[in-house]
């Protein structure tokens, strides 16, 4: 059974504060300090977890976040990955991937049907028949999935941050505490961070930890301290690379931190790898970095009895360190026939430890009692490395240790362009060639003894400063060679068994056989075996299986490990929660100044892009139909008003303003005299629409334009860029967002407005299309007389930080005459009746101004405007048809338009589903058009729209328009505009009308 | 009417529901503080967000505007991109272009009025340009550490010296951003479109909340009622 040890010196638990917490329901006490995963060992637990696939028992494994053996859930949180994560007292924790709790798993079922459950078997299984796809899928996602969301709880953000510095190191080990230091000592701005709770790396549990490896540690410590230069961030994973330096910093608590350097150490050690035999993943087998750092950080004894597997002299090490922790070592199984040379090796003999040369741990027994390690089955090995099982004996023990070898942490090195290379001589991948700014360093760069790692830190933490322009004159330290003497990795720690379960992949319950099956199946390489087998794809990423798993498809497919290459490995190679991922979210929102009094009224909001804008005003008692019918009756008998203030704005000044204003747009503006204003249509070079709005001339060289609320923003970035391309005198600004705008509107606008502004308003003086500058309600205002809706109007534009004064003060004096608010869909079906048209609604992404019958608004004859060519050949091809006889429904389509925006009105009674947006036009069955707008029309008492259909259709022509449910509702094709066809009452020359409701 | 005529800052409701004790500045009301200057104090050393929007401002631009200003008496700062203050040492004028000028009163500044009323003459090459931002002063110790919540600029590592303006984007809108020390506390001036007005400050009190800041007014910034 586990213990806590005896106080060490450099432990990183407070045994001074107990932390209560509950696993699986039980209750348990760990210490301030402890990983959930020490709390739970220390605690007598060993099945911590569920595998993800056969759902076979789990516990400790690498102890360092490469596998996910023990990942676990406490409330809202999910996912916690338990090797690294700090104890909290309060927390309750369950294990995320069990059917029924941990101890009673349903899903342990999956492991006694394993040998039904071949590599790939849902690949080919799941796929037919097709009708019963929808519950497999329901099936598949339920196992798939790890830990339960939440849904009901608070929202919480995780913070996003930018970040900057000179060199970022990754890794706080010896190799990167020197470089940080050395890199802050030579003038550059470090950060330094590492995952874990405290800086050290294999300093805290290897290298003879606790002696002289705390003498080094503390120098290093102090080093850093004292450099006001280094940052040190703890319990942070650098987790990707981007180009430019850009690292994700990760802290679980804190969020992501963008950070950009000028130059990266990567010093991020290396991982210990396991061997594969059968059983190796039952609990109470573990590597032995995860049996060290249990005992010095933690001071917990990772189990009674146990046996070490060696392939290097770390093993040796981890023997000692067990025996020192009074953990009674059963034998050393050394997989090398030459055993260990060194001292270590020579202490452990003296120690009287067992140890078996040439042999290798066959297969892992468990308990009688219990779901951990019972006994290890020990077999000796030929000399091609191939078990003898019939002279395999076993050994008893409750644990068992494996130091077979490393692979370099190198993710972050590879995703930055360096060229990865395998050494046969370290029998591991290290760096042959860097990336520009890349510095690599300790371990991951093929060095492993302290002092080296120390010397190697140094050298690439000056070279990492020197990058930045710091550290000039600091010398440069000599390369440091690569680990001398025996490789610390095993070439091929792979043992099959005829009974399987020896598994490469823990988190996704790959083995070795799966492996084998995989490349019979002809997946020939290994990013194909990496798919298809899911080899490394699980949330650990292949950190403790991509490499085993290289060697295992390198011997089958016989080649060497370099032939056989890497596996790809993306950013983020370290799962980031998606809460962090997703980190705080901007959703910028525009709002008009007169935003809180649109609140106050009722209003209900639409989004314009990003702005806010009332689609209605909700009236108590009355519904949405209702409330916009009000809206629309009050414009059309007396006076409504409405925030334009969206409205795109742009001010053109300067000698070259108007040639500037003729290139632009298609129309003519040359004679357009100073105070009147002119319908200004602007296409692409493909004479497509792109926007449309108002042109004013202010005086000669002075334009107010208006444009639409979404096209704005890239109309001005291309008057802009035009301005600059013609080399043309003039000034572009954009005031959208500086000027608040409204439209008084109705056949009172006139009177409403006249009492508040020091314009004559008279019809000789400011006629229909003129723009006045004055003021209004006391604000300088900039008013146009407009008629997009069909009635008198008033458009007044005042400085934004006037907006809300001017709209009380109109609505105030509009009150005697009975003014109302009106928002979006009002103002749609007032200038649906009036037939004119919204682009970006009625047009689209190929509209023509022909087809959106605004030929009108087109000058070819003037000499120049984006769009003119196209448009004239459109117009050429065009005549050419008509001369060889147009009537020829199949050259239609070669016409200036194949299709034309025309009015229709349903011939409808109200009942069946009404039309829509986007529904489509039929005709014989066949599909020949779209409707665009469709809304009912009070004043006409019917349903009318705007549709695309073929050009040749006739006013009167019918067509259907295919409804929700595939309703067909019948159409005619009617004259535009619906409403006032001669435009007396915009031109304010009408006042009354027959309307519905009454007369005005 | 005229005389009526109230103009107001794009976040005067936020401001309103702070209740604070109004001054005013020209047509537009202005939160002078929040009836706790010693706190407001503490709070500009610590971590502040105060609204400046009320304070008058004038924008022109055009090849010619650099020599107008100079022969208005207006130092112009002479990289592109840069600062400086105005004669009156309390307005200051933002360079945001080769040709392109922000100019911004005190408080109780006149050089806006001044120049406004000259370049209504309507000299050539010299064009007004309409500022009606939200303009914010981020200010304290911690203000740094709110800027990288928001803002992907390194703005440490910028010279103050040389008075730097940028132009970027904070909280994903565009934005005018000038990081400056004063008397030892660092303070980002901060112009945005007046719509992104009350986003932009909900926002970043949100973020101020977690880091400990607050609210102050006029007064807390410029000293004075």
């Amino acid at each position: 059974m586990a213990e806590r040890l005896a106080p060490r010196r450099g432990e990183w638990i407070d045994r001074n504060r107990p932390l209560e917490f509950s696993f699986e329901g039980k209750k348990h006490t760990g210490f301030a300090g402890d990983t959930i995963s020490s709390a739970l060992w220390v605690s007598g637990r060993r099945l911590l977890g569920r595998s993800f696939k056969y759902h076979r028992p789990r516990g400790i494994f690498s102890f360092a976040d490469h596998d996910v053996n023990v990942m676990v859930q406490d409330r809202s949180l999910l996912n916690i990955r338990a090797d690294v994560t700090l104890l909290e007292g309060g927390q309750k924790l369950r294990a995320v991937n069990t059917v029924g709790g941990l101890k009673m798993d349903l899903g342990q079922l999956n492991n006694r049907l394993a040998r039904f459950l071949p590599v790939g078997f849902y690949y080919k299984s799941f796929h037919k028949p097709a009708k019963l796809f929808p519950y497999y899928e329901r099936l598949i996602r339920k196992a798939a999935g790890l830990g339960y969301v939440t849904p009901d709880e608070e929202r919480r953000h995780w913070g996003k941050a930018y970040g900057f510095a000179d060199v970022l190191v990754v890794g706080a080990g010896p190799s990167g505490l020197a470089a940080a230091a050395a890199a802050g000592e030579a003038g550059a701005k470090v950060v330094l961070v590492d995952e874990n709770a405290h800086p050290g790396g294999t300093l805290t549990y290897a290298e003879g930890a606790n002696g002289e490896a705390n003498g080094m540690l503390a120098d290093l410590l102090r080093r850093v301290e004292a450099s006001p230069n280094v940052e040190y961030r703890a319990e942070t994973v650098a987790s990707a690379h981007f180009e430019e330096h850009w690292v994700p910093l990760v802290h679980r608590e804190d969020g992501m931190t963008k950070m950009r350097a000028g130059s990266v150490v990567v010093a991020g050690g290396a991982m210990e790898q396991p061997a594969v035999f059968r059983n190796n993943d039952m609990p109470g087998v573990m590597l032995g970095s995860a049996a060290l750092r249990l005992i010095h950080r933690y001071a917990v004894k990772p189990f009674d009895k146990g046996v070490v597997l060696a392939a290097n002299s770390d093993a040796y090490g981890v023997t000692l360190d067990l025996l020192r922790a009074g953990v009674e070592v059963a034998a050393v199984v050394d997989l090398r026939h030459d055993g260990e040379e060194s001292e270590l090796g020579g202490a452990v003999r003296e120690a009287g430890v067992r140890v078996y040369t040439g042999h290798c741990v066959y297969e892992a027994r468990a308990a009688k009692k219990g779901l951990g390690v019972g006994e290890a089955i020990i077999a000796p090995l030929d000399v091609q490395n191939n078990p003898i099982p019939s002279r395999a004996f076993e050994v008893g023990c409750d644990g068992i240790s494996m130091s077979v070898g490393w692979a370099a942490n190198a993710a972050l090195l590879a995703q930055s362009g360096c060229r990865l290379g395998y050494s046969e001589d370290l029998h591991q991948f290290v760096p042959v060639e860097l990336a520009d700014g890349i510095f690599a360093s300790g371990r991951v760069n093929g060095v492993y003894r302290a002092e080296d790692k120390i010397r190697d830190g140094e050298r690439a933490g000056i070279l990492a400063a020197r990058h930045v322009g710091e550290g000039k004159a600091a010398d440069v330290p000599a390369e440091v060679p690569r680990h001398p003497g025996p490789a610390p990795s095993h070439p091929y720690p792979v043992y099959d068994h005829p009974k399987g379960m020896a598994f490469v992949d823990l988190d996704e319950d790959v083995q070795l056989k799966d492996i084998k099956n995989s490349i019979q199946e002809g997946f020939d390489s290994i990013a194909l075996v990496n798919r298809f087998a899911t080899l490394g794809m699980g949330p650990s990423q292949g950190k403790h299986s991509n490499t085993n798993g290289i060697r295992i498809v390198a011997r089958l497919m016989t080649k060497t490990v370099e032939e056989t290459g890497t596996i790809t490995s993306r950013p983020f190679f370290h799962p980031v929660p998606m809460g962090v991922l997703a980190g705080r979210s901007f959703h910028p929102a525009r709002r008009t100044p007169m935003h809180r009094r649109h609140e106050e009224r009722g209003a209900v909001f639409m989004r314009a892009g990003d702005w806010f804008r009332p689609e209605y005003y909700a009236t108590p008692g009355r519904g949405r139909e209702d409330a916009i019918l009000d809206e629309v009756r009050a414009v059309r008998l007396g006076v409504g008003l409405i925030d334009v203030g969206t409205l795109g704005k742009l001010e053109v000044a300067g000698p070259n303003a108007l040639e500037l204003i003729e290139r632009i747009c298609t129309g003519k503006f040359a004679k357009l005299k100073v105070g009147m204003t002119r319908y200004a249509l602007m296409t692409d070079e493909a004479g497509t629409i792109t926007d449309d709005g108002v042109c004013a001339r202010l005086s000669d060289e002075h334009f107010y334009l208006t444009a639409t609320t979404s096209g704005v923003d890239a109309l001005y970035r291309e008057m802009t860029r035009w301005v600059k391309v013609w080399g043309l005198d003039a000034e572009v600004t954009n005031y959208s967002n500086a000027f608040a705008a409204m439209n008084l509107a109705g056949p009172l606008s006139r009177e409403v407005l006249s009492g508040m502004t020091d314009l004559d308003l008279s019809e000789d003086a400011f006629p229909y299309l003129g723009v006045r500058e004055g003021r209004v309600t006391g604000v300088p205002a900039r008013v146009m007389r407009v008629g997009f809706v069909g009635e008198l109007g008033y458009e007044v534009h005042v400085p934004a930080d006037g907006g809300l004064h001017a709209w009380d003060a109109i609505t105030e004096a509009g009150k005697a005459f009975g003014i109302r608010p009106f928002g979006v869909e009002a103002q749609r079906r007032l200038r649906l009746e009036k037939g004119h048209v919204i682009v970006g609604q009625d047009t689209d992404g190929l509209t023509n101004p022909w087809e959106a019958n605004m030929g009108w608004a087109v000058k070819l004859d003037k000499p120049f405007f984006i769009g003119q060519r196209t448009l004239k050949i459109l117009e050429k091809r065009g005549q050419e048809v008509e001369q060889r006889g147009g009537e020829d429904r199949r050259l239609i389509g070669q016409r200036t338009q194949d299709r034309k925006l025309a009015g229709f009105a349903l011939v409808y009674g109200g009942e069946g589903p009404r039309p829509k947006e986007c529904h489509l036009a039929i005709e014989d069955g066949e599909i020949i058009g779209r409707v665009t707008s469709i809304a009912y029309s009070e004043a006409l008492g019917k349903v009318i729209g705007l549709a695309f259909l073929p050009a040749d259709r006739a006013v009167g022509s019918c067509f259907q328009i295919r409804a929700d449910g595939g309703a067909l509702v019948d159409a005619e094709v009617v004259e535009v505009p619906f409403y006032d066809p001669d435009n007396s009452r915009q031109k304010g020359g009408q006042r009354e009308v027959t309307y519905q409701g009454g007369k005005a | 009417m005229e005389g009526a005529v109230v103009t107001r800052s794009p976040v005067h409701d936020a401001l309103e529901r702070l209740d604070p004790g109004w001054g005013r500045i020209g047509t537009t009301p202005a939160a002078l503080h929040f009836g706790d200057p010693t706190g407001e104090a503490v709070l500009k050393e610590r971590l502040a967000l105060c609204d400046t929007s009320a304070l008058k401002r004038l924008g022109v631009k055009g090849p010619n505007a650099h020599r107008w200003l100079e022969d208005q008496g207006i130092g112009v700062p002479e990289p592109a991109n840069s600062w400086s203050y105005l004669p009156d040492g309390r307005g200051l004028i933002a360079r945001l272009g080769r040709n392109e000028f922000l100019v911004e009163d005190g408080p109780k500044g006149t050089v806006t009025e001044g120049l406004g009323n000259t370049l209504n003459s309507g000299a050539r090459g010299i064009y007004p340009v309409l500022h009606q931002d939200a303009a914010f002063a981020l200010t304290g110790k911690r203000a740094g550490e709110v800027m990288l919540q928001v803002c992907g600029v390194d703005f440490g590592s910028l010279d103050h010296e040389a008075r730097p303006v940028v132009l970027t984007r904070v909280a994903v809108i565009s934005a005018v951003v000038l990081p400056r020390v004063e008397e030892g506390t660092r303070t980002f001036r901060i112009w945005c479109n007046s719509p992104y007005g009350m986003y932009l400050w909900e926002e970043l009190r949100e973020i101020m909340d977690e880091f400990g800041g607050g609210v102050v007014g006029l007064s807390a910034l410029y000293g004075g009622g």
